[in-house]
C-alpha cells in the first residue's frame, strides 16, 4: 500500500497505511451518519486494519515535520508488529460484538479510542506518542460515560483525573527528557543510566498499565463502562502501556518485582469480588502484572513472554468481558449474589465463556498455556527463583476465581432465580465465537503466535512435563476450591482498595476548598461588594449612556450582536464535564489542524 | 464495620447421585495425575521441592486454600463493606437545576 499526502510543504510518501487513519476516518463517518447506518462501519475498519497490519514491512515510515520538530508516526519493527496485529484483531471481534448498539457516540469513542492505541504503537517519538496517549485518555473516559448513569459518571470522572495525572507525569518526564538530552526519541532507556526525567514517563506508563498501587482506577470504571466498551478497554489501555514500557524500559528491576506483586493482588481482590466484570477487571491487573514482570527482568524470553501472553491475553480477557457482558446485557446485573442457575437458559454464553476462562486459566491446548508458561519459565531460567513462584501462585489463583468461581456462582450455585432475560443478539455470540476460536487456534497452533515475536523462540511448551504440571496445578487447585465451596459464596460487599486513598485525598481538598478558598471568595465577594461594586455601577452607568447615545448610534446592532455572543457562550456552560471535555478534543483538533494547514 | 454482619457459611447440602458420580470422577483423575506425576518429572527443577512427586499436587490445593482462606478473612474483617459505602461518606451533590446548570460555568463570584 502507498500512501501520498502533501500538505502545506508537509510531504508523506510512505509504504503503508497507517491504521489509526482508518480508524480517525471510520470516527469522521460514523460521526456524519445515524446511527443505525453508522455501526456497520466499525467493523468494516476493523478488517481493514487487519489487511493494513498484514501488509506491514519493518522500517521508519510516516516522517514529518510539526512545529519545528521532526517527528515519526510510522516505526514498524518486531514490537510493534505484534501488538498492532491483535490490536487490529480485538478491534474486529469487539466492533462486531458490538453491532446492535445504536449509540453512535459509543461507537465514535471506540474508533478514536483505537486510533489512540495505533497512534501509541507505531510512534517513533515521545511527542507523537503522547498524542495518541491522551486520545486514548479522552476517549476511553466518554466509553464509560455512555452508560450514561450515575455510577459511570462518577467512575468516569475519577478515571479521567487519574489518567490525566498519569499523562502530566509523562509530558513531564518527556519534556525534561527534551531538555536534558535535546531528543523527543522513544528509545531503550538503560537501567544503569536511566535519569529522573526517565522515572517521571515510567510512572506514568505505569498508571495505564495499573501497577499497584496506581491500579485503583481500572476495577472502579471497567465494571462502569458500557458492555461494549469495557470489551474495548479490556485489550487497549493496559496493553498499550505494556507496550510502551517493553520498548523503552525493558530490564528494569522494579518492574520485575512490582509485576509479580500484581499477579497475587489482582487475584487476592478477584476471589472475593461479587461483580463478575470487577473480578474480571482485578485479573486484568494480575495478568498485566506478568507482563509487566518479564518486561522487568529483561531476559529474551520473558520479554518474548511478555509480549505473547499480551497477545493471548487481549483475546481472551475480550471474550471473557464479553460473556460478562452478556450476562449483564441479558440479566441486567453482573453480580453474583443476583445471578445463579443460568446454565439451562445461557449455555452458549458459558461454553464461550469457559473458552476463554481456561485459555487464561493457562489449560494446555488453549492460548494461556503457550503464553503463560514462558514467561514463568524464563524467570525462573533467568533465577528469579521468587518471582516465578510467585507468578505460580497467582496461576492457582486465577483458575479459583475466573475458572471456577465466576461461572459456577453465574450459572449453577443453586437453582435458577427466575431473572427475567433479554435475548442476547446473534452478532455478541459471533464476536464471542470468534474469540472463542482464536483462544484455542493459539493454544494447538503456537508457532502462529511465535513467530511474531521480538526474540528468537526457545521454548517448547507442549512437553509431558509442562503438560503434567499444568494439569496437576490446576487440577487440585478445583480440589482446593471443592474444599471451600461454601465460604467462596459471593457476598454482596464493597471491597475497600487503594482508591480508598484517592478519595480521601479528594475529600481533604474539597475541605480546604470549604474552608478556606470559599472563605477567602466570600470575602472578597463582601468587600467587592461594598468598596468596588459603586463605583463600578457609576461608571457602567456612564458607559452605557455613552454606548446608547454614541457608538450604537455609530455601529447598530453591535451591543445586541455581543449579547448574542454572551448568551451562546452562557449555554455553552453547563456545568457538565463530559461536555467540557468533549468541547475541548475538538477545539483541540481544530489547533492541530489549523497549524498542520497553514502552520 | 462488616464483619459482625457476616454470616458464616452454611454446610453443604447432602450430595445426589450424579454429584456423587462427579466427585469419584474427579478423586480419580486426580489420582490418575498424581500417579503419572511417579514417572514424569521435571529434568531441571526450578525451586528444588519441585523434583519430588506430588509437589504441584499440594501446591495446587494448598495455595487455593490458603489463598481463598486468607482473601475471605481480609474481606470479613476489615476489607469488605456495606455496597454503599462512598456513597454514603462522599459529600452531597449541589442540587442540580435550570440555575444551577445555567451558573456552573461561572468564576468565583457565584453570590452575584
Amino acid at each position: 500500500m502507498a500512501v501520498t499526502a502533501a500538505t502545506g510543504g508537509i510531504r508523506i510518501v510512505s509504504d503503508f497505511l497507517h491504521p489509526s487513519l482508518i480508524f480517525l476516518a471510520c470516527a469522521g463517518l460514523v460521526w456524519l451518519l445515524p446511527g443505525r447506518l453508522g455501526r456497520w462501519l466499525p467493523p468494516i475498519a476493523g478488517a481493514l486494519a487487519i489487511l493494513a497490519v498484514l501488509s506491514l514491512r519493518h522500517g521508519d515510515y510516516a516522517h514529518f515535520r510539526y512545529l519545528g520538530l521532526d517527528l515519526g508516526a510510522g516505526r514498524v519493527d518486531a514490537l510493534a508488529v505484534v501488538f498492532a496485529h491483535v490490536f487490529a484483531i480485538q478491534a474486529l471481534i469487539g466492533f462486531i460484538y458490538a453491532l446492535h448498539v445504536d449509540d453512535k457516540w459509543q461507537h465514535l469513542a471506540a474508533c478514536l479510542y483505537i486510533a489512540g492505541a495505533f497512534g501509541c504503537v507505531f510512534a517513533n517519538d515521545y511527542v507523537v506518542l503522547f498524542i495518541g496517549w491522551e486520545l486514548m485518555s479522552v476517549s476511553s473516559t466518554f466509553l464509560v460515560w455512555l452508560r450514561r448513569c450515575p455510577a459511570s459518571t462518577g467512575a468516569g470522572i475519577r478515571y479521567f483525573l487519574f489518567h490525566t495525572l498519569g499523562g502530566l507525569c509523562v509530558l513531564a518526564g518527556l519534556l525534561l527528557r527534551h531538555q536534558a538530552l535535546g531528543t523527543f526519541a522513544f528509545t531503550a532507556i538503560d537501567p544503569a543510566n536511566a535519569q529522573y526525567f526517565d522515572y517521571l514517563i515510567m510512572v506514568g506508563f505505569c498508571v495505564n498499565a495499573a501497577v499497584i498501587p496506581l491500579h485503583a482506577w481500572l476495577p472502579d470504571a471497567y465494571p462502569e463502562a458500557t458492555v461494549t466498551g469495557a470489551v474495548f478497554m479490556s485489550a487497549f489501555t493496559t496493553k498499550t502501556a505494556v507496550y510502551v514500557l517493553a520498548r523503552g524500559f525493558a530490564g528494569f528491576e522494579i518492574l520485575g518485582i512490582m509485576g509479580t506483586l500484581m499477579t497475587l493482588y489482582g487475584v487476592f481482590y478477584a476471589t472475593i469480588e461479587n461483580n463478575a466484570r470487577r473480578i474480571l477487571a482485578y485479573h486484568i491487573v494480575s495478568q498485566v502484572g506478568y507482563m509487566v514482570a518479564g518486561i522487568g527482568i529483561g531476559a529474551a524470553m520473558t520479554i518474548n513472554g511478555a509480549c505473547a501472553h499480551a497477545y493471548a491475553h487481549i483475546l481472551y480477557k475480550g471474550l471473557l468481558f464479553m460473556g460478562a457482558g452478556a450476562l449483564l446485557y441479558s440479566a441486567g446485573t453482573a453480580k453474583l449474589n443476583e445471578l445463579g442457575g443460568l446454565f439451562r437458559r445461557m449455555p452458549w454464553v458459558f461454553y464461550l465463556y469457559m473458552v476463554a476462562a481456561v485459555s487464561i486459566s493457562g489449560f494446555p491446548l488453549f492460548s494461556g498455556f503457550v503464553s503463560k508458561t514462558m514467561t514463568i519459565t524464563g524467570a525462573a531460567e533467568s533465577h528469579h527463583t521468587w518471582l516465578a513462584l510467585g507468578m505460580e501462585v497467582a496461576a492457582v489463583g486465577t483458575f479459583l476465581s475466573v475458572g471456577i468461581k465466576l461461572p459456577f456462582f453465574a450459572w449453577f450455585g443453586g437453582p435458577d432465580k427466575g431473572l427475567p432475560l433479554k435475548p442476547v443478539p446473534w452478532n455478541m455470540y459471533l464476536g464471542m465465537g470468534i474469540g472463542a476460536f482464536l483462544c484455542f487456534w493459539i493454544g494447538i497452533q503456537p508457532g502462529f503466535l511465535y513467530h511474531l515475536l521480538p526474540n528468537p523462540v526457545e521454548y517448547t511448551p507442549y512437553t509431558p512435563w509442562h503438560v503434567l504440571q499444568a494439569l496437576l496445578l490446576l487440577g487440585f487447585t478445583g480440589l482446593g476450591f471443592y474444599i471451600l465451596r461454601a465460604r467462596m459464596t459471593p457476598e454482596a460487599k464493597l471491597n475497600l482498595d487503594f482508591d480508598y486513598f484517592y478519595r480521601l485525598v479528594a475529600r481533604v481538598f474539597l475541605a480546604f476548598c470549604r474552608q478556606v478558598v470559599e472563605r477567602l471568595d466570600n470575602w472578597w465577594t463582601e468587600f467587592y461588594a461594598r468598596a468596588g461594586l459603586k463605583g463600578m455601577l457609576k461608571v457602567a452607568a456612564g458607559s452605557a449612556w455613552f454606548d446608547k447615545a454614541a457608538i450604537d448610534g455609530v455601529v447598530d446592532g453591535t451591543a445586541l450582536g455581543v449579547r448574542r455572543v454572551g448568551q451562546g457562550a452562557t449555554l455553552a456552560q453547563t456545568g457538565r464535564l463530559q461536555d467540557y471535555l468533549a468541547a475541548a478534543v475538538v477545539v483541540g483538533l481544530a489547533i492541530f489542524a489549523l497549524v498542520w494547514f497553514w502552520g | 464495620m462488616t464483619s459482625h454482619d457476616h454470616q458464616p457459611p452454611q454446610p453443604a447440602a447432602p450430595l445426589g447421585p450424579t454429584a456423587i458420580k462427579l466427585r469419584l470422577a474427579m478423586y480419580l483423575a486426580l489420582g490418575v495425575l498424581v500417579a503419572l506425576n511417579l514417572f514424569v518429572l521435571p529434568h531441571d527443577p526450578h525451586f528444588g521441592l519441585d523434583g519430588w512427586p506430588g509437589f504441584w499436587a499440594v501446591f495446587g490445593v494448598a495455595v487455593a486454600v490458603g489463598l481463598g482462606r486468607l482473601a475471605k478473612g481480609a474481606a470479613h474483617t476489615f476489607l469488605g463493606k456495606d455496597e454503599d459505602f462512598y456513597l454514603r461518606r462522599d459529600p452531597k451533590p449541589a442540587p442540580a437545576g435550570p440555575a444551577a446548570a445555567g451558573h456552573g460555568g461561572h468564576g468565583g463570584h457565584g453570590g452575584h
